[in-house]
């Protein structure tokens, strides 16, 4: 369990446009562990889904991993060639995207794109691969699978389209599953089939999952380990209790008092002033900065380093400095949502 | 008793009050079918109906704000069009203060428009791109003659103000916003003719985490301030429930239930409403850990033609014969919580 699949340092990843240069993403570090569910949680902009591509390589022009490293299995990804990465590729590392209209081949069959995968990766014939798809199929909820191997995408509903998604990206047994807003376009329930799914499939099969989402519903069921980012740097990290009930960040905090809880009665809700950070000219010092009710002086003109809150929690806030002078208001909006377990 | 009489006094008058208040029926919905035709075949030609809201009945108070839910297909958007008139009801009625506006012709309909206004979901597709803001917040004033020249100006600084922009916006042009600020500036659009009702389409549903909270708010202190009738249409069902003062649910073309939204999510009787609120992320991982998920089998089913009976009878886990052969009627049980289901009335 502590054997670490995945080792990401100072990530930064750029996209050269007429514009100038956007930093995406600004010196990103984590791991994944062995049969870990991490989840990643930012706005749009943030730069989760960059992570992602530059984890998998899939970056298009004019985007550009401009430094750091990232260490699958002791190899570094962005050394090796691209033959090599296609071998990863699918193979260990696999993907879900959010549209699964946009990532699925029209004009082939369901079971034929799973056969592809198979053939491509596993060197199996053709029958063989066929018979594996249906199984696929089966394992990830399709009814009537022999039948509907035979179906394409357009035959399928939203929901069915992203389970065959995740029938692709499972064919090959990958060790790490990156999973970009896969419910995102799904409705509720169907969005609870998917969780459920990918919760299962998880533990079966003991595999890493990265889930990328802006929903803080979705992560506190699914993962363990959470990352929060902005401004293509990762603000807070820890388990999901340390993120949903002791935060230590303005933005997490400010995220967390920004959504309606269900249970409660109506309060008025608390948001987040402002709009993010423009990129292509990142603030030098904290991106919270300028919608950070708590800002100070030293916040505007230099970065902060990452505060060790407890053990596997870090906060990139210059709050936590044991010479930062104490905020009233700061340590008493501390704690997060309140736990209230169960709903009727 | 007798200490408390003065009070209890009091009391009751402003009881009367909210309740007159309540009673003030703003817009009923009676019957309401919209059928989309959609013909196939080449020789043969075929005509089939997309039943997308079908037989739909409810009412809005004013001042208050009814939440419709629902997933994607239900017919919720289409709901909010017909009221609104941008289609056209294939039956039924829509009572506005007690006037049928569901036959009405286009100039029959313009004392109408000016009452009853829109927000759309998408901030990118429902503003004009080749519109600078001014003229997209003017135009609503120049078709009704509401303000010209000067005072228009006037008007148009003190929308962008009230929805938090600034005077410098005004002559710029969509595409120099963020999704939030374009959301604002179809707000101060809805809201330049002063209108009573408004229909929000998911306006915030494209919008992120950070900003939906500021839209919101901005929302609720609108109908505040104007005393508007909001109907939500949106299929976050915590944001829905926070802004609502009752909520109804759609599930293909019905409505399943309505209530006040603190008793929705208290109590939901409707089998399907339980299944929607079980499915609800909760931002909390001890609740989730706890949460008993009622699974849904399979999809909403189409409808193109859809079977009889309850509509939600091919997912439901309790349908018995009588699902198959009648469609339950939404039916109060009690204190204005009206529910379409056999099974509640057993």
């Amino acid at each position: 369990m502590n054997e670490t699949l995945l080792k990401v340092e100072d990530l930064r990843t750029s996209f050269f446009t007429h514009l100038g240069e956007v930093k995406a993403i600004r010196g990103v570090s984590f791991s994944v562990r062995k049969g870990e569910a991490i989840g990643i949680v930012g706005e749009s902009g943030s730069g989760k889904s960059v992570t992602s591509l530059s984890i998998m390589r899939l970056l298009q022009h004019p985007g550009k991993v401009t430094g750091g490293s990232i260490v699958f299995k002791d190899q570094e990804i962005l050394k090796i060639t691209e033959k090599e990465m296609r071998s990863i590729r699918g193979n260990e590392i696999a993907m879900i995207f959010q549209d699964p209209m946009t990532s699925l081949n029209p004009v082939f069959t369901v079971g034929n794109q799973i056969v592809e995968s198979l053939r491509k990766h596993q060197k199996m014939s053709k029958e063989e691969a066929g018979k594996k798809a249906v199984d696929i199929l089966k394992m990830v909820g399709i009814p009537d699978p022999a039948k509907r191997a035979n179906n394409f995408p357009h035959e399928f509903s939203g929901g069915m389209r992203q389970r065959a998604m995740i029938a692709i990206a499972l064919s090959c047994q990958p060790d790490l599953l990156i999973a970009d807003e896969p419910t995102t376009a799904l409705d509720v329930t169907i969005q609870a089939q998917i969780l459920e799914l990918m919760k299962s499939l998880n533990q079966k099969l003991d595999m890493s999952t990265i889930l990328i989402t802006h929903d803080l519903g979705v992560v506190a069921d699914v993962c363990s380990r959470i990352i929060v980012m902005y401004g293509g740097l990762i603000m807070e990290e820890g388990s999901k209790e340390d993120i949903f009930y002791r935060p230590r960040h303005p933005y997490t905090m400010g995220l967390l008092k920004s959504i309606p809880k269900i249970n409660n009665e109506k309060q008025r809700l608390i948001p987040i002033t402002g709009t993010p950070p423009d990129l292509l000219n990142p603030p030098s010092g904290c991106p919270f900065y300028a919608r950070c009710k708590y800002a100070m002086v030293i916040c505007r003109t230099k970065q902060p380093p990452y505060f060790e809150v407890d053990e596997g929690h870090r906060t990139m806030c210059w709050l936590l400095h044991p010479e930062a002078p104490g905020n009233a208001d700061y340590e008493a909006q501390q704690g997060g949502v309140r736990s209230e377990a169960g709903r009727q | 008793m007798k200490l408390s009489k003065g009070g209890s006094e009091v009391k009751l008058e402003d009881s009367k009050k909210i309740e007159d208040g309540k009673n003030d029926i703003l817009l009923e919905v009676k019957g309401l079918k919209k059928y989309f035709t959609k013909s196939s075949g080449l020789i043969k030609k075929r005509v089939d109906y997309i039943k997308a809201v079908d037989d739909v009945s409810f009412h809005i108070r004013r001042g208050e704000t009814l939440g419709l839910v629902g997933e994607s297909g239900c017919g919720k958007s289409t709901l909010g069009r017909t009221v609104m008139r941008l289609y056209q009801p294939t039956e039924g009625q829509i009572l506005y203060r007690g006037t049928d506006i569901a036959g009405f012709d286009k100039k029959q309909l313009m004392p109408y428009r000016k009452k009853i206004q829109m927000i759309f979901q998408d901030p990118y597709a429902s503003l004009n791109a080749r519109m600078t803001v001014a003229d997209i917040i003017g135009e609503p004033l120049d078709i009704h003659k509401i303000s010209t020249g000067k005072e228009r100006q006037e008007r148009i600084y003190a929308l962008l103000d009230a929805v938090g922009l600034g005077k410098d916006h005004a002559s710029r042009y969509p595409h120099e916003f963020s999704g939030g600020q374009r959301q604002r500036i179809g707000i101060a659009r809805a809201l330049a003719v002063d209108p009573e009702f408004i229909v929000c389409d998911e306006p915030i549903s494209a919008l992120d985490v950070s900003i939906q909270a500021q839209v919101i708010n901005m929302l609720d202190d609108f109908q505040q301030e104007r005393q508007l009738t909001y109907l939500f249409i949106a299929h976050d069902l915590s944001m829905v429930k926070h802004i609502s003062n009752r909520v109804g649910v759609m599930y293909l073309g019905n409505l399943v239930e309505v209530t006040e939204s603190n008793e929705l999510y208290r109590s939901p009787l409707h089998p399907y409403t339980q299944a929607l609120l079980s499915a609800i992320p909760v931002p909390d991982p001890a609740a989730a850990e706890q949460a008993r998920r009622i699974a849904l089998e399979g999809d909403v089913p189409s409808p193109l033609n859809p079977h009889s009976g309850c509509k939600f009878r091919t997912r439901c886990r309790f349908a018995t014969e009588r699902c198959r052969e009648e469609l339950p009627e939404l039916k109060d049980t009690g204190g204005g919580h009206y529910v379409a289901c056999h099974l509640v009335d057993q």
